[in-house]
């Protein structure tokens, strides 16, 4: 069961922390967790608005890993030596979604390397500015945790409909890639081997998206929609009266 | 407030939805019944502006509209708000609240180049042109555009409520500064008090806002968690909901 066991080195005295699951190779009752999961929200906020700190908590409720936000958004989800970024994107249709668009941080070569921004600088060495505070972002939270990985939920608008897909988180090598201005003054960053277009960056915001494709084989989950349930009964079943409520009014 | 100000006839022409601050009575009850929902039905203490938005709209009897620029989402007849949360250790004590107001890229609105060596008032007067133009573009359709803002404990047992005008700014009446982050700070000339912050990297544009004395606390007991499988089951839930396939 222990994938890592070969490669691991024998250690002493040292509780060996547990590897999660293969890759994409979820646990059995995971879909049926997450499904729950998502006909729960739906019953209970009516409203099939689901963000980025939601699919954490529930990606670690459904593996029964720690929740543990952070800032750098790439570790957010903890269990053993495997932490998770975890990311959601919306789709008409997820389950024939083949590429998506990651929105993979705020990478500002002005904060971080103190340089002017400009449409007309050199776009190669803008890009590998982007790539380099990326990849010391990876690089510090591999120093944590010895897998890291970004887990994916596509989500229909409904929320009927979703797909989940995991991917290692990896550092790029930043002479595998060649970058360009668009037309509309973002960066555009394409694999050199394959002229496959690999990531944006916008100036203006700094937001840095990374295109990924989606595995062949995904999970792909459909549910029921729920009744919404009924806030007043829910809410006089726990016992909620105005006394609940203590409103003050400042004055002065 | 300004001794020097000069009195001016009040016009009621187009009276707003309620006077500023002075909320429907009903409204702290139906944002603390909201909150108590929430902690019970998410299982962790989380409100994300949307929420706020959605549940402001409710205890006024509002629309809620999701807006782009985020100025107007919540709507009743001729009055329009745009809606913030600030997380507080406690509310009740906090005197002022950044407020973060929008992304005001100057690269993008004006095709400026960013540098932190040149007047830093030239892009103090850039960032807050963008802000003006989004206000002006709002109140062109409203007589009245305010900002809600909630500024919640991280338990959220205690909240805090407060609105104000949303306005244009003066240029003229303000300096910047480049601080040691290389972040741009508007101060008022009047009063040399700090009220804004430009951050060159990300755009992001933050307002200080000073908590009004008459603004509403509202405190809130912690319910119990619901149980999930339970209300699942109420609603006629089994594993036949679900349906799972692994796409080749």
């Amino acid at each position: 069961m222990n994938m890592a066991k070969s490669k691991s080195p024998k250690l002493r005295k040292v509780k060996k922390s547990s590897f999660a699951f293969p890759l994409n190779k979820f646990p059995q009752q995971f879909p049926y967790e997450l499904g729950k999961e998502l006909i729960y929200l739906l019953a209970t906020r009516g409203k099939p608005i689901l963000e980025g700190g939601d699919w954490e908590h529930i990606f670690a409720n459904c593996i029964g890993a720690q929740w543990k936000p952070s800032n750098v958004g790439l570790d957010d989800v903890v269990m053993g030596n495997t932490a998770w970024g975890a990311k959601t994107v919306k789709a008409t249709n997820p389950s024939s979604q083949d590429k998506i668009r990651l929105i993979s941080g705020r990478n500002s070569p002005t904060f971080s390397f103190g340089k002017k921004i400009d449409a007309g600088a050199h776009a190669l060495a803008i890009g590998n500015n982007v790539l380099d505070i990326y990849n010391k972002r990876v690089a510090d939270a591999q120093k944590k945790f010895k897998n890291l990985r970004t887990v994916v939920l596509i989500k229909s608008k409904d929320l009927l409909e979703v797909k989940v897909f995991e991917f290692k988180t990896v550092n790029y090598k930043k002479n595998l890639f060649k970058w360009a201005w668009n037309k509309r003054k973002n960066l555009e960053g394409f694999e050199k081997k394959t002229g496959e277009h690999r990531f944006t960056w916008q100036p203006h915001g700094s937001q840095f998206t990374i295109i990924e494709d989606v595995p062949p084989k995904c999970l792909v989950i459909k549910i029921k929609k729920p009744n919404t349930l009924d806030k007043k009964k829910a809410l006089s079943d726990l016992g909620v009266d105005k006394s609940w409520i203590t409103v003050i009014q400042k004055n002065g | 407030m300004d001794k020097k100000s000069p009195k001016l006839r009040t016009v009621h022409k187009s009276p707003p939805a309620y006077e500023l601050n002075k909320f429907p009575k009903e409204l702290p009850f139906i944002i603390g019944k909201e909150i108590v929902y929430l902690l019970a039905t998410k299982g962790k203490a989380n409100l994300i502006g949307s929420e706020w938005e959605e549940i402001f709209a409710k205890s006024i009897g509002a629309n809620w509209k999701d807006s782009s620029n985020g100025l107007d989402d919540v709507r009743l007849g001729n009055t329009a708000w745009g809606a913030k949360t600030v997380k507080a250790k406690n509310p009740s004590k906090q005197k002022d609240v950044r407020l973060i107001s929008g992304r005001n890229s100057i690269v993008y609105s004006f095709g400026a180049k960013i540098d932190t060596t040149v007047d830093p008032n030239l892009p103090g007067e850039q960032v807050l042109s963008i802000w003006n133009d989004r206000v002006t573009s709002i109140r062109e359709r409203f007589d009245h555009l305010r900002t809600i803002v909630l500024i919640k404990s991280n338990d959220l047992s205690e909240v805090v409520v407060f609105e104000f005008e949303t306005i244009r700014y003066d240029p003229e009446l303000f300096y910047w500064e480049w601080n040691k982050d290389n972040n741009l700070v508007g101060f008022s000339k009047r009063s040399k008090e700090h009220m804004f912050t430009w951050q060159p990297h990300g755009s992001q544009f933050t307002i200080l806002e000073k908590v009004p004395n008459n603004s509403t606390v509202i405190e809130i007991r912690k319910p119990e968690f619901l149980d999930k499988e339970k209300t699942l089951r109420a609603l006629g839930f089994d594993k036949s909901w679900i349906t799972v396939t692994t796409r080749k």
